[in-house]
């Protein structure tokens, strides 16, 4: 009788303790709410530059280029200083071209690998979405304001150390991103005269346009 | 014996109808307890000068007899992008259990490592054209040409994957191991810069299945056309897929034979009823064709007992030449119908006579066939035997019983009015027809006695001309009891290859699968290569790598794996890599279990310096479709010469025992003589070859032609009843309605078979009929003056 006594104040402790004490939002929650406008992103193109810090080169390999993001999957990377490369994306297909090669050929992110492996990097900051991110990698805030988070691969076989992602500081949309390799290398891309929500030529989706 | 048996059955009605009964249960019984089995090598020579049996048994094993190949064509609007989804989506749809191992690229699925196992390999590979190749990326520009393209891949988005490939080989010395797997790339015509089965101007792409469903197995055939069909619909338009596969061809030949049989047995029943309507009109004449058909069954158990296995092709032919014996039941009718009771034996023994030696004459003619090569023509003259003798008693003993009538009289024989233009005009005939005897050809080759539609022959005309002519290549067997030994065979086969200049559509393993002691000559010519060029690689590569600011420890991985000691490559090792199956089709096993690695090659290079020297390797076969088709060919040209010659011999020589006189013979033979010289000649002018199914339809002839000399030889002679003469009206008739109808056949076998039977037994019957009569009289009228 007295053991069913003190189980029954135990429970009444702990829901008292449950409703008593304010409720701590998830992270999940956290980032929801803190990337309300960027969620709402539903086409961005920015200007980058990219610094490259390569243990093969004694130099920084420096560049620019132009982004162009149409939700939810339309993409165009594309370098153009020093060399021009770059690729288009439509859901699984798109094209690629590289400097000194007339043209551009096609690929399927299903058949290759490594492109599939890229554009899932690419998309993992341009749609910042929070269930997403959190399946395939590890969530931490490593500054509040400006916002920045670390993104670590739950998945340890890939070449991939983190992300770094750090955000306007009214958090509409990504200002920077470092990928950190583990073997110490790292790219630095910086975006600049970042356009929202503002129409984008459909042709730019399409292929390598003429420069 | 005959009169005893005639008068025997005379009483005992009951009893011969009960022992027939009892002979045609057993006939059945025989008939259904025989297996019959469809075996391609019955209708190959199979004496011990032959190589036609090893090399068909070879053939056999050709990597691409039994795949499917599916070319998907795009039309002018439609992108590439959109034919390779279409082919992607295709080879999905073709699944197990009637599809297999479904390609559209060489390789099924590329492994991450692919560029670091060619690499690992190359050493291996490393022949003297890798060595020139390798020279030529060592030269300074080439580096730094190289090491530019690296600094510009390293800016772009793939920089991750492409800065480890340039730590391990800045040189893209992969690139020379990769060019090793053309050599075993058999799409000859398609785009080798593309990873997939894609065509020079990028319109086509190709699919390339398995399956288990055997070439001969028609239902299984239809099915998997039918899926192949459904799924082809799918296609979005503008693509269009194109199907060959044997069996398509097996299937047209199958559709063809069922329209031809239901045209020409139509044909032939309308044709028999006819002549049943105009000289038979008596239900009891229906045992004319019952009776010959009854000995069937025993027939095929004789073949069973003489054979190991009874081909379903003797079965089929044999049946058919059953319509000879028919011929004897028709005289025997025919003679019996018209004679008063009373004298019933008495003409049954004067039919008996001609009509033993009219069967003797067939059975001799067709006992020549017992010395052919093929084991299908000794189990057919096995058969013809059994069926003419069994099919000759029954007309004998059990025939005159059952031809009722016996009221009517016999009538006198008809005198011949014709003068002597018949025998002119046929004389003339003749000579036209001599004339073209030496355009007379043999065709030798099967496939042109199969049916192929024009959709199935311009389906193997775009799969040949878009990809190249892999179907029918020529194929160079490398023997041995090992896979080892094997290879080593390869290695010298290949090497014989590439001096020959002409060795076009060359695909051999031995470039990515020599011998181990070729690997070890080639990893030391490797290791050699690098003690004369290391040094200046180095010089090269610093020089290089400080333009364009690399640092100087980013290529050491390359140089560990220069330093590193190669590795013996072995067939697991491409399987590993996604090559499995062009190594699987080019490494088979004999029928004797021992190792073989096929070289194939277009059979218009095999010329015959590089024959000559081929066969100075002993492990190694030569097995070319066309060159087996012209042997096969030669081959049953001789046989029938042979065969006309030995059934005219054994013609001549019975006729010489039953005559011994030169001009009864001459006589007698007039029939066969105008009946052969009609079909040469007419086939000859209409450009007509000849063909094994003619040799069958010669001997016909020959044994069918002697038949109807005999009978109207011993009318004049002894000037019996009319009946003799209608008799062989009545049986050439009969054998024109069933086996001339096959001319209206589409199918080419059967056609040839109907065409040369109603050339020959048409002239030997209008020979018979008028001219022997004629020259009758002019020999009488010569002996009476004489």
């Amino acid at each position: 009788m007295a053991a069913k006594r003190v189980v029954a104040v135990a429970v009444a402790l702990v829901v008292l303790v449950a409703t008593v004490a304010p409720a701590q939002p998830s992270l999940q929650e956290q980032l929801r709410h803190r990337l309300a406008a960027a969620h709402a992103i539903t086409t961005m193109s920015s200007s980058f530059t990219q610094e490259k810090y390569l243990s093969v080169f004694s130099e920084t390999l420096k560049s620019s280029g132009r982004f162009y993001y149409q939700r939810p999957d339309k993409l165009r990377w594309e370098l153009l200083e020093p060399v021009a490369s770059g690729f288009v994306l439509r859901g699984h297909k798109g094209r690629r071209w590289q400097a000194r090669i007339p043209g551009s050929e096609p690929f399927d992110l299903d058949s290759d690998p490594a492109m599939a492996f890229i554009a899932e990097q690419l998309f993992a900051w341009a749609r910042l979405d929070i269930d997403w991110l959190q399946q395939r990698y590890l969530i931490s805030i490593d500054c509040e304001q400006p916002l920045a988070l670390s993104l670590r691969p739950r998945r340890k076989d890939g070449f991939l150390e983190r992300l770094q992602i750090v955000f306007a500081a009214d958090n509409s949309h990504v200002q920077r991103v470092e990928v950190h390799e583990k073997d110490g290398d790292y790219t630095r891309i910086i975006f600049s005269a970042t356009r929202i929500n503002q129409p984008i030529d459909a042709a730019l989706f399409k292929a390598r346009t003429p420069r | 014996m005959l009169t005893w048996l005639y008068r025997c059955f005379a009483r005992h009605r009951y009893l011969l109808a009960l022992l027939y009964a009892l002979f045609v249960v057993g006939g059945c019984w025989c008939f259904t307890a025989v297996d019959q089995r469809e075996d391609a090598l019955a209708l190959l020579p199979d004496n011990a000068a032959s190589e036609l049996r090893r090399q068909f048994s070879w053939l056999q094993r050709a990597p691409f007899a039994r795949k499917i190949l599916i070319d998907l064509y795009a039309e002018d609007g439609v992108s590439a992008a959109h034919l390779r989804q279409a082919t992607v989506q295709l080879a999905e749809r073709l699944q197990p259990p009637l599809f297999d191992n479904v390609m559209y690229a060489p390789v099924r699925q590329f492994s991450g490592d692919f560029r670091t196992r060619l690499l690992q390999a190359l050493p291996a590979l490393f022949s003297t054209a890798d060595m020139r190749a390798l020279e030529q990326r060592l030269a300074a520009d080439n580096i730094r040409h190289q090491l530019g393209h690296w600094r510009d891949m390293l800016y772009g988005s793939e920089q991750w994957l492409a800065k480890e490939q340039l730590r391990h080989d800045p040189l893209q010395l992969w690139q020379i191991a990769a060019a090793h797997l053309r050599a075993v790339n058999p799409m000859r015509h398609a785009d080798s810069a593309q990873r997939e089965f894609v065509s020079a101007d990028g319109r086509h792409r190709l699919i390339i299945a398995a399956t288990n469903v055997g070439v001969s197995d028609i239902d299984g055939g239809r099915r998997l056309l039918a899926r192949l069909n459904a799924a082809s619909a799918a296609l979005p338009a503008g693509i269009t897929a194109t199907v060959v596969c044997g069996h398509r061809y097996t299937l047209a030949n199958v559709t063809t034979i069922k329209h031809d049989m239901t045209l020409v047995l139509g044909c032939a029943t309308i044709a028999i009823l006819l002549i049943f309507l105009l000289w038979l009109r008596s239900p009891l004449a229906l045992l004319v064709f019952a009776l010959p058909a009854s000995v069937l069954g025993y027939a095929v158990a004789a073949v069973a007992l003489c054979f190991p296995a009874v081909s379903g092709i003797t079965i089929g032919f044999g049946a058919v030449l059953l319509g000879i014996s028919v011929d004897y039941t028709i005289h025997v009718y025919l003679a019996m119908r018209y004679t008063a009771r009373a004298q019933r034996l008495q003409r049954l023994r004067s039919v008996a006579v001609p009509l033993g030696y009219g069967a003797l004459t067939s059975i001799a003619a067709f006992s020549v066939l017992l010395t052919s090569t093929l084991p299908e023509q000794r189990q057919l003259a096995v058969f013809s035997i059994v069926a003419l003798t069994l099919a000759l008693l029954l007309a004998l003993v059990v025939m005159p019983h059952w031809c009722g009538g016996g009221g009517a009289t016999e009538k006198p024989d008809a005198p011949t009015h014709a003068g002597r233009y018949p025998l002119l005009l046929w004389l003339v005939v003749m000579v036209v027809c001599a004339v073209a005897l030496p355009r007379v050809r043999f065709n030798g080759d099967m496939h042109s006695l199969s049916a192929v539609p024009p959709a199935v022959h311009a389906a193997e005309k775009l799969i040949k001309r878009t990809w190249g002519d892999m179907r029918t290549s020529a194929m160079i067997f490398a023997r041995g009891n090992s896979l080892e030994q094997a290879l080593t065979v390869n290695d010298a086969i290949y090497r014989l290859c590439r001096q020959h200049r002409h060795a076009a559509g060359l695909v051999s393993l031995a470039a990515l699968l020599p011998a181990a002691q070729t690997q070890r000559d080639n990893m030391r010519r490797w290791r050699n290569f690098w003690v004369d060029h290391a040094p200046q690689l180095q010089r090269n590569l610093e020089q290089a790598a400080a333009q364009y600011s690399f640092n100087a420890g980013a290529f050491t991985p390359f140089w560990r794996y220069l330093n590193r000691k190669p590795r013996l490559i072995d067939l697991d090792w491409w399987r590993q890599l996604g090559l499995t199956t062009i190594t699987a089709d080019l490494t088979v096993r004999g029928d004797a279990g021992e190792y073989a690695v096929i070289t194939m090659l277009d059979e218009t290079a095999l010329d015959s310096d590089l024959r000559r020297d081929l066969e100075q390797i002993p492990a190694a076969l030569v097995v070319a479709p066309g060159q087996f088709s012209r042997t096969l060919g030669h081959e049953l040209a001789g046989d029938m010469r042979a065969f006309i010659l030995r059934a005219m011999a054994a013609v001549v020589l019975l006729l010489a025992l039953l005559y011994r006189n030169l001009r009864l013979m001459a006589l007698a033979l007039l029939p066969v003589g105008g009946g052969l010289l009609f079909m040469f000649g007419v086939m000859g002018w209409l450009g007509q070859p000849f063909n094994l199914f003619n040799i069958i339809a010669a001997i016909l002839i020959i044994g069918l032609g002697v038949d109807y000399g005999i009978f109207i030889v011993a009318s004049c002679r002894h000037g019996v009843a009319c009946s003799s003469r209608r008799a062989v009206l009545v049986s050439a008739l009969t054998t024109l309605a069933g086996f001339g109808s096959l001319v209206l056949a589409d199918h080419p076998a059967m056609y040839s078979i109907g065409l040369s039977v109603l050339l020959g037994i048409a002239a030997a019957v209008v020979t018979a009929l008028y001219v022997v009569p004629c020259c009758w009289r002019l020999c009488m009228a010569d002996r009476q003056e004489g």
